[in-house]
């Protein structure tokens, strides 16, 4: 029988050693070294509890962040801002190729914690106010970030990044790149690049990028021809200086209400006239 | 004396339908033992877990109910492989059944192989329950937000609302779901593989059931240390490195055979690449029976 023992453990140890370079070969195809590492630190340690560490180094990560991202949830409802960036940290560390959390995260930091304190009266001077409102600003635009690094074709973490500089920080020239960038992401709608044009048209000294942007988006068809890319267009042409002859647009309406807006667009047969009316709100 | 009274019977040195009846009988045997009832349970945490996620977006909803449901397809299985698993050679012992059935003659080989695959068919049929339930939950709730969709955008334009319904679809229900399911059940099929070898050699079931549970952390994790301690380059001690490198001989790399965080996360995962953990994880169970069969043949029962 010990001798069956140890034929049971050559034999093993020889299967082992033919299995260990396949293993790591299949290892290294699923996921890259990096992320194998393990990143149970210390804070991350603390925060989680002993059980909680365990299931992480068992192989149960996405579930723990799932109950992470819960506990985070409740700590929102709670106005427990400090908390839920510590809560929303752990959740994007735990599993990082999620990008729901980070733009999760990246929502709650730019847009509910930042309200928050803003309002926050226990702060009394509103320079102060407007400072930590920033810094929610900045956590908020460092999640998206974050978030695009570990999830480089998530066109919803440019979007959310985009959103950012264009309703909190003023920035259209940023919030352009990225809706521009994320556009180009597979399964983008079509409204992002679009409404990367847009924000290009508002940024000081691209108005040429712009109307180049806008102009092609025009030439694609009856589907982008929308109220707002026409009137961008139109300011462009004019701002611009651009000839009459190369315009797609036409002179701005001089002629009366009624005047229908005719086209120099080379697929006259299938526009009925660029009457503009007031603009509607774009997705 | 009629001609059917001199017929001898042949027995065969091996026989499917032996194994098969032992197979069969293990099966109904573990599926008795209660196993459903932790199914049951399974099913009801997940339905209820899915009614909390409600509040949140449909991504992260669709995304909790994976982790949770994956996760908890995984543990269940594996906590069945070990539990079922290490209970079944002692229980014949202990009820006389093992030498009932070997003084037919039934060869300890096939044996050994029906008991394997009783093993095998309920912890299918484990996962294939808990795998419809977690469907199901994920179907109904999939149903539930395009209906709100239907509902909320009435009046908008089709295409958008179609936009918005694919959107849903797209989030819930991925091909890889599957696969990952069907790895999920390798896995357990390995843990099942070294449980039956460790209940071979073992004196007691409590025995069985706490080595394999640490064969099955240990497996879980030093794929981990393994990258840690290369990417750190620690190499302190010679020590160490006959350590880790001991242990990743002898230990399965348990990680390789989960694929729940690439599917929650929404990649795609090769097919080919599954296929050969698949088949990676089928060498690792034949390789634990054969080594089962090497200890039990020369068992003194």
């Amino acid at each position: 029988m010990f001798r069956m023992q140890v034929l049971v453990i050559v034999t093993l140890g020889v299967f082992g050693m033919l299995k260990l370079p396949v293993e790591t070969a299949l290892q290294d195809e699923l996921r890259p070294r990096e992320e194998r590492q393990s990143r149970l630190t210390l804070s991350m340690r603390e925060q989680l509890g002993q059980l909680a560490s365990v299931a992480v180094l068992s192989g149960f990560r996405s579930m723990v962040a799932a109950f992470v991202y819960v506990d985070g949830h409740m700590a929102w409802e709670r106005t427990e801002w400090g908390r839920l960036r510590r809560l929303l940290d752990l959740t994007v560390t735990l599993q990082p190729k999620a990008w729901s959390y980070w733009d999760s995260a990246s929502w709650h930091m730019a847009w509910n914690a930042s309200v928050a304190k803003s309002r926050d009266m226990t702060i009394p001077m509103e320079a102060l106010r407007r400072k930590a409102q920033l810094e929610y600003f900045d956590l908020g635009v460092d999640f998206a970030q974050r978030g695009i690094r570990n999830n480089p074709t998530s066109w919803q973490l440019r979007l959310r990044l985009a959103s950012i500089y264009r309703d909190k920080l003023d920035n259209p020239c940023l919030a352009a790149e990225q809706m521009l960038l994320g556009g180009k992401l597979p399964g983008a709608p079509g409204y992002m690049t679009r409404q990367g044009a847009y924000l290009l048209a508002d940024c000081p000294g691209r108005e040429e990028e712009a109307y180049k942007l806008l102009r092609d988006l025009y030439l694609e068809g009856e589907r982008q021809r929308l109220p707002t890319l026409l009137k961008k267009l139109q300011s462009l042409e004019s701002q611009l200086a651009i000839p009459a002859s190369d315009r797609v647009i036409s002179k701005p309406a001089d002629k009366g209400p009624d005047a229908t807006e005719g086209s120099a667009s080379p697929d006259r047969g299938g526009n009925k006239g660029t009457q503009l009316t007031a603009p509607q709100s774009i997705p | 004396m009629s001609a059917a009274t001199n017929q001898t019977v042949t027995h065969r040195a091996f026989s499917f339908g032996r194994v098969g009846a032992i197979a069969q009988l293990t099966f109904t045997e573990l599926v008795r033992l209660k196993v459903f009832s932790f199914l049951l349970v399974f099913a009801l945490l997940l339905i209820a877990g899915s009614t909390l996620s409600q509040t949140f977006v449909f991504q992260e909803e669709f995304q909790m109910l994976k982790d949770v449901s994956l996760g908890a397809i995984s543990i269940f299985s594996s906590l069945l492989a070990i539990a079922a698993t290490a209970m079944l050679l002692p229980r014949d012992v202990e009820d006389r059944t093992l030498y009932t059935i070997l003084a037919k003659p039934v060869p300890r080989f096939e044996y050994l192989l029906g008991k394997a695959l009783g093993i095998a068919l309920m912890l299918l049929a484990a996962v294939v329950l808990m795998s419809a339930a977690f469907a199901l939950t994920l179907w109904a709730r999939e149903a539930a937000r395009i209906h709100e969709i239907q509902q909320g955008m009435t009046g908008a334009p089709a295409e958008v609302v179609r936009n918005a319904i694919e959107g849903v679809r797209a989030e819930a229900f991925t091909s890889s779901l599957w696969l990952g399911i069907g790895v999920i059940y390798i896995k357990s099929l390995i843990i099942a593989g070294f449980t039956l070898l460790v209940s071979t050699f073992a004196t007691s079931s409590v025995f069985t059931i706490m080595v394999s549970a640490m064969i099955y952390l240990i497996g879980h994790l030093q794929a981990t240390v393994s990258a840690y301690v290369q990417s750190t380059g620690d190499w302190s001690g010679w020590g160490s490195q006959i350590l880790l490198h001991a242990v990743a001989i002898f230990f399965p790399d348990l990680q390789l055979f989960s694929f729940v965080d690439e599917i929650v996360a929404g990649d795609s995962i090769a097919v080919g690449l599954v296929a050969r953990v698949a088949g990676l994880g089928v060498v690792y169970c034949v390789i634990y029976f054969l080594l089962s069969y090497a200890i039990f043949s020369r068992k003194e029962l």
